[in-house]
């Protein structure tokens, strides 16, 4: 990213947006539009999303997005993190093709001149047949198929192609209002409504269609839970399209893009049998049994188990009593007379067989178990298998949320559905199986574990939430080192910790390398420089895998928190040399080498050996010292002792020449 | 068993070189008893600082009786050479002079450890200041190069050797 000019943004160094510019007519819920311009192609419309920075993206969405070319989607070329002027902090972008045209519905509760048959077959049926058929070859559910979300592609509405927009700036299925989600999926939290798969964008293309059928919402004005009840008594189809007049061509296509069932939904294959002219008998859903006697639950009757289940969840400390007290099994014995969804509830409560009254835990099972296809429901935590995670991700700063998923790994929740409810998708027993890996870094306190882990393992766009980033935004490995240089070169003296708990799971969690050596180091660190090496360690593994650029000023805080490790080397020369080249290896920005200066094992294992060998020269003075201040004490006796030695060394060589001499002279 | 083997065999092979030197010294002074007396009396000076010399080495002793030993020589070679018998022994040694040569070598040797012992004095006492000097310097130098804790060396070696 770079700065424009006159205040302007600059996004993947081709997108100038313009913060001064909003475009209300595009912003989605949370996220806000504004103008921008390609640079490279002034003549290509574009728009920049600024999308909520507490909700993750859909990064892989994104990429795989650019595959496809399709004239019924709006491009997402490209997302950057910029720094956003007016707020004065770093914030994710995502640039977006922008239409020729305006909205179809430009809000929920609009009214539009109702499609009729044909022109609703052929430009939005096909069409999005067409688009979802390239989705899920890209490998992409859209989940945010709405009649708001479709954009006409030219200023005549009545030919214009219809364009479905971008669907990535917020998690799956978010935005959507209730009335555009399947059942299960309206039951749960917005965030924890999950990826999902082709059925749920099937379902949403049904809704829509039912909408431009209409030419409005046709539940326009219930609340949400009223939606919610309005389809479980009268199933999908008949709660959006009861009062409508469908062309009689056209319900066959409803009922099975609409059918609550995601088994007997509509797939790919069915629609573009139907649109290329195939015709057969209109299948009616099968109702849900009813009881013979309602469940009055929060004052309301409850006639079905799926209806008792989310009446259950919705009035929690009611449902606690109502099971404590045998109300429930009372009416599934004699009003409902399921013998299946009865032993399911018991089964539920044998789990915690010790328990003398009904917890959390319980209450959760029971309602999964009247009701295997809804979400998991506990208190305020409601979310789909494969939303656990997005929930925990989206309102990870609400300390309720983060305590109910402990809860629900630590009881092992996630099995006990998989064992209720076995029509499930082959992916989200691929995700139990990531909980079950999981659960042991989650009961692990240590840093780089714990539910920091959790939340960067399972949500892989989920952005590091790490107190030194509050201004800043980090989703993908590669943001790290730059994050934290940015940092070093603003902040570099008020840094004392480069590695906090969400760091270190964030790279724990994304790298490929495992740091489980390092995390145990920073566990076991006794003092600020314990710390700063396998923290050090940490960011160069991030640096070297995320391939980031150089990071002269960090490694300048990396180096003066490794300056204790300079202790470690006794020669004072080797400690002057390696400072020196630790100001040279820092200028170049790699941590890893930098880290390689400080801890070089083979160095450190020479300067020992000659601290020894120097100590025992030091000693071995001393000794020698100490033998001369006995000499000096002792100086009388030892001379005497010496001249005595010396006297008689020179008496024998006197007296030899004397020998020599007398001999010479007597015999010769 | 074995120790108490070699012990009951070496004490015998002992006594009997010992006795055969005996026997051996004893021949030779019969052979020369006249040569004997001769040293034994210029060399009484010898005898009395062995006597006197406490050291271990008897440096003092050696060397009043290397040169007691020279002074002596002359007139042992006359004694040898020209032959003789017990008068002339007693001849040699009945002369003043004779005596007074003998016994003047052996005062120069006992002179000799007193006079060098103040310039030994002085030699030391600059040797060991020379010495404590580049003791210190060098202990400086490693102190410099490897800090304070190459003094503590010492105390982990001696911890070291008491274990």
């Amino acid at each position: 990213m770079t700065a424009g000019t006159g205040g302007a943004v600059v996004a993947s160094d081709r997108y100038q947006i313009d913060p001064e510019r909003p475009l209300p007519e595009y912003d989605e819920g949370s996220s806000r539009a504004f103008a921008a311009t390609d640079l490279r192609d002034g003549g290509s419309g574009v728009y920049a999303i600024l999308p909520d920075p507490n909700l993750p993206l859909r990064l892989t969405a994104i990429t795989r997005l650019r595959r496809i070319d399709n004239v019924n989607l709006l491009h997402t070329p490209t997302w950057d993190v910029v720094h956003w002027p007016t707020e004065g902090r770093r914030r994710p972008v995502i640039i977006v093709e922008r239409p020729k045209g305006q909205r179809l519905f430009a809000t929920p509760d609009a009214r539009i001149d109702p499609f009729r048959e044909e022109p609703l077959v052929r430009r939005l049926l096909q069409p999005m047949a067409v688009l979802i058929e390239e989705l899920t070859y890209a490998g992409v559910v859209h989940r945010n198929i709405r009649a708001e979300n479709l954009y006409f592609d030219g200023t005549e509405i009545d030919r214009a192609p219809i364009m479905l927009g971008e669907c990535v700036s917020a998690p799956g299925g978010y935005r959507q209002p209730i009335v555009y989600e399947t059942i299960e999926c309206g039951m749960a939290h917005p965030a924890g409504r999950g990826e999902g798969s082709v059925a749920n964008d099937f379902y949403a293309l049904g809704v829509t269609a039912a909408f431009l059928l209409a030419g409005r919402n046709p539940l326009a004005g219930l609340s949400d839970e009223a939606v919610i009840a309005e389809k479980l008594s009268k199933g999908s189809f008949g709660a959006l399209l009861n009062s409508a007049r469908i062309p009689s061509a056209l319900i066959e296509v409803f009922r099975g893009l609409l059918n609550d069932d995601a088994a007997d939904r509509w797939s790919l294959e069915q629609l573009q049998m139907w649109l290329g002219g195939r015709r057969g008998t209109p299948k009616q859903q099968i109702r849900p049994s009813k009881a013979s006697r309602p469940l009055e639950i929060g004052g309301h009757p409850y006639l079905t188990a799926r209806s008792v289940a989310e009446a259950l969840s919705r009035h929690w400390d009611e449902a606690l009593n109502l099971v404590q007290a045998g109300t429930v099994d009372d009416w599934l014995r004699r009003g409902l007379a399921d013998e299946d969804r009865i032993e399911a509830v018991n089964n539920a409560k044998e789990i915690d067989e010790g328990a003398e009254t009904i917890n959390d835990t319980t209450l959760t099972r029971i309602c999964f178990a009247l009701d295997p296809s809804a979400p998991v429901r506990m208190r305020n935590f409601r979310a789909m298998l494969d939303g656990i995670a997005m929930l925990l991700a989206c309102r990870y700063t609400e300390e309720p949320v983060r305590a109910d998923f402990v809860t629900f790994v630590r009881q092992r929740l996630i099995d006990y559905c998989l064992g209720v409810n076995a029509r499930l998708r082959p992916d989200i027993y691929r995700l139990a199986g990531a909980f079950d890996r999981l659960a042991p870094s989650i009961a692990r306190d240590d840093i780089g574990y714990g539910i920091e882990r959790a939340l960067y393992t399972l949500s892989p766009s989920a952005h590091c939430r790490s107190p030194l980033f509050e201004r800043d935004y980090v989703a993908e490995l590669y943001q790290l080192v730059p994050a934290l240089e940015r940092l070093a070169q603003t902040r570099a003296g008020a840094l004392d910790t480069l590695v906090d708990r969400h760091i270190a799971a964030f790279v724990a969690a994304r790298a490929k390398a495992p740091i489980t050596p390092e995390l145990r180091a920073l566990r076991d660190a006794k003092d600020h420089f314990d710390f700063a090496l396998p923290a050090a360690r940490i960011l160069a593994i991030a640096q070297d895998e995320g391939m980031s650029s150089a990071a002269p000023a960090l490694c300048g805080v990396v180096a003066t928190m490794l300056e204790p490790a300079l202790e470690r080397f006794h020669n004072r020369n080797t400690r002057d040399a390696i400072r020196s080249r630790i100001k040279e290896i820092a200028a170049t920005g790699s941590i890893h080498a930098l880290i390689g200066a400080v801890d070089d094992h083979e160095t450190l294992l020479i300067d020992d050996e000659m601290f020894h060998v120097a100590a025992d020269e030091y000693a071995n003075t001393e000794q020698r010292r100490e033998r001369l201040e006995y000499e000096r004490k002792n100086r009388v006796s030892i001379s005497r002792m010496v001249s005595s030695q010396v006297a008689s060394l020179l008496s024998g060589t006197i007296a030899t020449v004397a020998v020599l001499v007398t001999i010479l002279v007597k015999l010769i | 068993m074995t120790d108490a083997t070699e012990k009951g065999n070496s004490p015998p092979k002992r006594r009997i070189g010992s006795i055969f030197l005996w026997l051996l010294a004893a021949a030779i002074v019969c052979a020369f008893y006249e040569s004997i007396l001769l040293l034994v009396i210029g060399m009484i000076p010898t005898g009395i600082a062995l006597a006197l010399d406490r050291s271990q080495h008897k440096d003092q002793a050696r060397s009043v009786g290397y040169l007691n030993f020279a002074g002596c020589l002359p007139w042992a070679v006359d004694f040898w050479v020209s032959g003789g018998n017990l008068d002339r022994v007693f001849e040699i040694v009945g002369d003043p002079l004779v005596l007074a040569v003998m016994y003047t070598a052996a005062a120069t040797g006992w002179a000799l450890c007193f006079i060098l012992r103040p310039f030994v004095a002085a030699y030391l006492a600059v040797a060991v200041d020379y010495r404590e000097g580049q003791i210190k310097k060098r202990q400086d130098e490693l102190v410099a190069e490897w800090g304070e804790e190459v003094r503590d060396g010492i105390a982990e070696s001696a911890e070291a050797e008491a274990d």
